[in-house]
């Protein structure tokens, strides 16, 4: 059937609407859907609260559909059929409902579909739910977004030629003094996407394109658009200015869908042709990291900077998850878009661990980075934690091998560490840190601690973080946490073996630098404001985590030490990475929770479809497994990094650190984590550790002094941990 | 040909308030009642004369749906004037100002010059919204305001050209930065190149334009 959508012709008019219907049926089926009863559902005729603003919406934009059956006299049954297909499609998905764009797709499917509205809802469900991209109608456009910045990638590796000259072109009009100019061919992409092309080619040109789009999948859209550049890439390499090209690329859209600027033959044969390897990539690499959008929002506010909040819509996302939770309830068939959304939390999160594990990466060099280099940078006592954390983190700047390791986004896996990383254990390692001295403490915290088995000293950190844990997800992310922290212990080891770096009193350096993980960490709960005051003109985010306890601080006056761009750009990158990280595992657990309901409810829905969810509980397993993978590898690289120390004598594997991301931490920050944490003796561990235990990162740092630190900033009350 | 200066325009509103219908009739001095509707964001252009001085418009038309709100703000910033339109016949789309006065004024640059329009002023026997309120409005956010009707033209030109008239004032004032990226205003070229390989005219709307 492949083969015949790209013969001359294409596949016989007669046969589309077989063949359409075909497919989506197929799809209907392996959702495992009772067509008759939605049926009855979504074509019902009596209304209900929601479809009184769906049908003034959807009634506003059935004149506008550029398609001359639904003009006029004649159009009004069509115009009448085209609104009941909205609506069912609408009452179908509520996540999506309807949105602008929808009618025409309705309405080119009910032509071919020869007027059927029953085929036509099919249709539009395979189409939407089964061929294009996740959200590319719902959670404003997201699909959408992410597919037009994959686009761009695409052309730059594609049409290299013209895809530099339409860059050329945006920053050209920006260098000439005058404005913020969005990527060029965006207008025409998204008109392109959003309406799969029936609004830019001739109708049977479009049609072949969509024969292709549902035998071959959603690669035909950005494969469509890019044969199309090509063909217009010589008149647009001619264009001198961005607006000039507005104007030119305006006549020639409309040239194109009223003459059709080309061949249809020949179209399919380039799109046939131009085959594209990376778009899975792509897709995955902007999938969290959609910016074009958010970027002018973000300038604005001077918020992230380098990081556009990519979750801006996700919350939306949860929301109206839960919401249509509610509804599943009345209307058994509609659980679909429900369990889509579930199912689609999990592939987002997977998505979003593979990014993580690229930022990782760039972050481990900048932790390692710090590791080294000696800052007396927390002298001060009298601070308050939030200080405290700033000059931690400016230590993390300061701090270098001489030219060990070129700053940040250079090589290896560091980074889960102090991502996933406890929010917890290192408020207290920190702070006892920064006191210095005796080390009588190791495990005071951990009454349960078994004395570490392998290295040289008694890191609070690094026992904990193989001790059994006796609370429950706190503890495990203080443990990924303390890892974090053993690992720039370790590496101030390394540094204090190599006798090169150290100016400084090791044990400071190793303090600090927990600290630093320690700020990190706790960026999780307010992470901008630390961007904020590191970055010196970023202001404070409202929308970051909703919860941010902490005020925005002035830099503090160690600040001048890391001055460097680079270093504050990596500074900021890790509190992103941490940020995320958090985020992540909060977001597991939320999709455990909802995994959980649905499963629920799906034991009464009857509708037949219970082993979406089965399958759930193992997405989780599987991104825990990667998340395991991450951190092995972190640790061999930090092994390799720390080869020519004598004290890094062994690594938490990845068992160690499993449990690290068996829950998420909470989003409170780590002070919340803390108080947790004191009571997480009640707290049973959702994962049982069964690690075996290491003393991976040794360290001189004693926990004693951290302490009293930490008492003195306030930030460690005495508990009964404490009195042993 | 060349030209003094180029404005950016951005045209924001509810959906089906007229935007499309009103960068149609400046652009093309047409009416066009059955359309397609805007998706994502069209592009129109023209030129105008202010102060014996050459200015390109160009003008970003929205669309005015939710859904689409993400990602017509990346069009926002460049702006140096927005027509912020409602429908009298629709008091919802009244209602709704201070959203769409709230997001562009958070999206752009803080000189923007807004131009609040009441439009299709041709359907008085519909009207919902009194004049006097959009005065009001207008008055009580710094607007500039105008009713208009895209059927019958009325107006329409003045929007745009006052709008521009504004711009053109600041920036003798020296309140806009010419030379500052992301407000908008763009220095024409020295001698012309192809900018005008289109009479002006017809250097307008895309191809799906219309009204609302």
């Amino acid at each position: 059937m492949k083969m015949v959508a790209r013969l001359p012709d294409g596949i016989p008019a007669h046969f589309r609407k077989t063949l359409w219907l075909t497919l989506a049926e197929k799809h209907l089926a392996s959702r495992n859907v009772n067509w008759g009863q939605a049926e009855r559902v979504l074509f019902n005729e009596s209304t209900n609260p929601d479809d009184y603003e769906l049908s003034a919406q959807i009634v506003k934009d059935l004149h506008r559909t550029g398609c001359s059956l639904f003009c006029g006299a004649t159009g009004q049954h069509n115009q009448a059929l085209l609104k009941r297909v909205l609506l069912a499609y609408a009452r179908w998905n509520k996540s999506v409902g309807y949105c602008q764009g929808l009618n025409m797709l309705a309405a080119l499917i009910l032509q071919v579909m020869q007027g059927s509205q029953s085929a036509t809802v099919k249709v539009m469900i395979y189409l939407i739910e089964g061929v294009l991209p996740e959200s590319y109608f719902a959670n404003n456009l997201r699909g959408l977004s992410v597919d037009m910045a994959v686009f761009r990638d695409v052309l730059r590796i594609k049409l290299p030629d013209l895809s530099r000259h339409l860059d050329h072109l945006q920053h050209d009009s920006k260098e000439s003094g005058s404005s913020y100019e969005p990527p060029l061919m965006d207008v025409f992409t998204m008109q392109w996407f959003l309406t799969i092309f029936s609004n830019c080619l001739p109708q049977p040109t479009v049609l072949r394109v969509w024969d292709l789009l549902f035998l071959e999948g959603n690669q035909i859209l950005l494969r469509t658009a890019l044969a199309i550049w090509q063909t217009l890439s010589e008149k647009m390499l001619a264009v001198r200015s961005a607006d000039e090209f507005y104007s030119i690329m305006t006549v020639l859209a409309r040239e194109m869908l009223e003459f059709g600027l080309m061949d249809a033959n020949n179209l399919i044969k380039a799109i046939d042709t131009l085959t594209i390897n990376e778009v899975n990539e792509l897709r995955e690499k902007y999938v969290f990291n959609i910016t074009p959008w958010t970027v002018a929002t973000v300038a604005k506010k001077g918020l992230k900077l380098l990081y556009p909040d990519p979750y801006d819509s996700d919350d939306d996302h949860f929301q109206s998850g839960s919401s249509s939770t509610q509804q599943r309830m009345s209307t058994p068939f509609s659980n679909h878009p429900d369990r889509e959304k579930i199912a689609l939390d999990i592939s987002l999160l997977k998505k979003q661990y593979s990014k993580l594990r690229e930022r990782q990466r760039q972050a481990h060099i900048i932790f390692t980075a710090c590791g080294n280099d000696n800052l007396n940078t927390t002298s001060s006592p009298a601070l308050n934690h939030l200080l405290l954390g700033k000059s931690a983190l400016l230590t993390l700047k300061g701090r270098r091998i001489q030219g060990a390791v070129p700053p940040p986004r250079v090589s290896p896996k560091q980074r889960h560490n102090q991502t996933a990383g406890g929010d917890t254990l290192h408020w207290k390692d920190a702070a006892r840190g920064n006191t210095g001295g005796e080390c009588d403490e190791g495990t005071s915290r951990h009454p349960g601690n078994t004395p570490p088995p392998s290295s040289s000293s008694t890191s609070a950190s690094s026992s904990s973080a193989s001790s059994p844990s006796p609370g429950g997800s706190c503890e495990s992310h203080r443990e990924a946490g303390d890892v974090s922290v053993a690992v720039e212990e370790s590496l101030s080891a390394v540094s204090r073996s190599s006798p090169v770096s150290c100016t400084s009193d090791s044990s400071t350096a190793s303090s600090s630098s927990s600290s630093s993980t320690e700020l990190c960490d706790d960026s999780s709960a307010v992470p901008s404001e630390d961007d904020g005051s590191a970055e010196g003109r970023v202001t404070q985010d409202a929308d970051s985590n909703g919860d941010s306890p902490l005020p925005c601080l002035p830099r503090s006056p160690d600040s001048g030490r890391g001055g460097h761009h680079q270093r504050r750009d990596s500074e900021l990158a890790l509190m992103q990475i941490l940020q995320e990280n958090s985020q992540i595992l909060e977001r597991i657990r939320s999709s455990s929770c909802s995994t959980a309901i649905g499963g629920g409810e799906s034991q009464f829905s009857g509708s037949g479809d219970e082993d979406r969810f089965p399958g759930e509980p193992d997405d989780i397993r599987e991104i825990r497994k990667k998340y395991d993978r991450i951190i092995s590898r972190q640790a061999s690289c930090c092994d390799a990094l720390l080869q020519p120390s004598s004290s890094s004598s062994s690594w938490a594997t990845p068992a160690t650190l499993e449990r690290s991301h068996s829950t998420g931490p909470s989003p409170g920050g780590a002070r919340s984590a803390l108080e947790e944490l004191r009571r997480s003796g009640s707290l049973s561990p959702t994962k049982p550790s069964t690690a075996p235990t290491f003393n991976p990162f040794p360290t001189r740092t004693s926990p004693r002094r951290r302490k009293e630190v930490a008492v003195k900033l306030g930030l460690y009350s005495s508990t009964s941990e404490d009195a042993s | 040909m060349s030209y003094a200066y180029l404005f950016k325009y951005i045209i924001i509103g509810d959906t089906g308030v007229g935007k499309s219908c009103l960068l149609l009739q400046f652009t093309d001095k047409r009416f066009q009642p059955v359309h397609d509707l805007t998706i994502g964001v069209e592009f129109g252009a023209r030129m105008i004369t202010i102060d014996n001085k050459l200015i390109k418009l160009q003008i970003w038309d929205t669309a005015g749906q939710e859904a689409f709100r993400s990602i017509t703000r990346s069009y926002y910033r460049g702006a140096a004037g927005a027509l912020l339109v409602y429908d009298i016949t629709r008091r919802e789309t009244f209602n709704h100002l201070t959203t769409w006065l709230e997001d562009a004024r958070q999206h752009s640059n803080s000189n923007m010059v807004i131009m609040l329009i009441g439009n299709k002023s041709d359907l008085e026997s519909r009207r919902e919204v009194k004049k006097e309120e959009g005065d009001a409005f207008a008055r009580e956010h710094g607007l500039i305001f105008m009713e208009t009707s895209a059927r019958t033209a009325a107006n329409v030109e003045e929007a745009f050209i006052n709008t521009a008239k504004e711009i053109y004032e600041k920036i003798q004032e020296g309140v806009f930065d010419i030379n500052n990226e992301a407000n908008g205003i763009k220095i024409g070229p020295q001698h012309s190149p192809s900018n005008a390989s289109l009479p002006p005219g017809s250097q307008s709307s895309s191809p799906s334009s219309g009204c609302c």
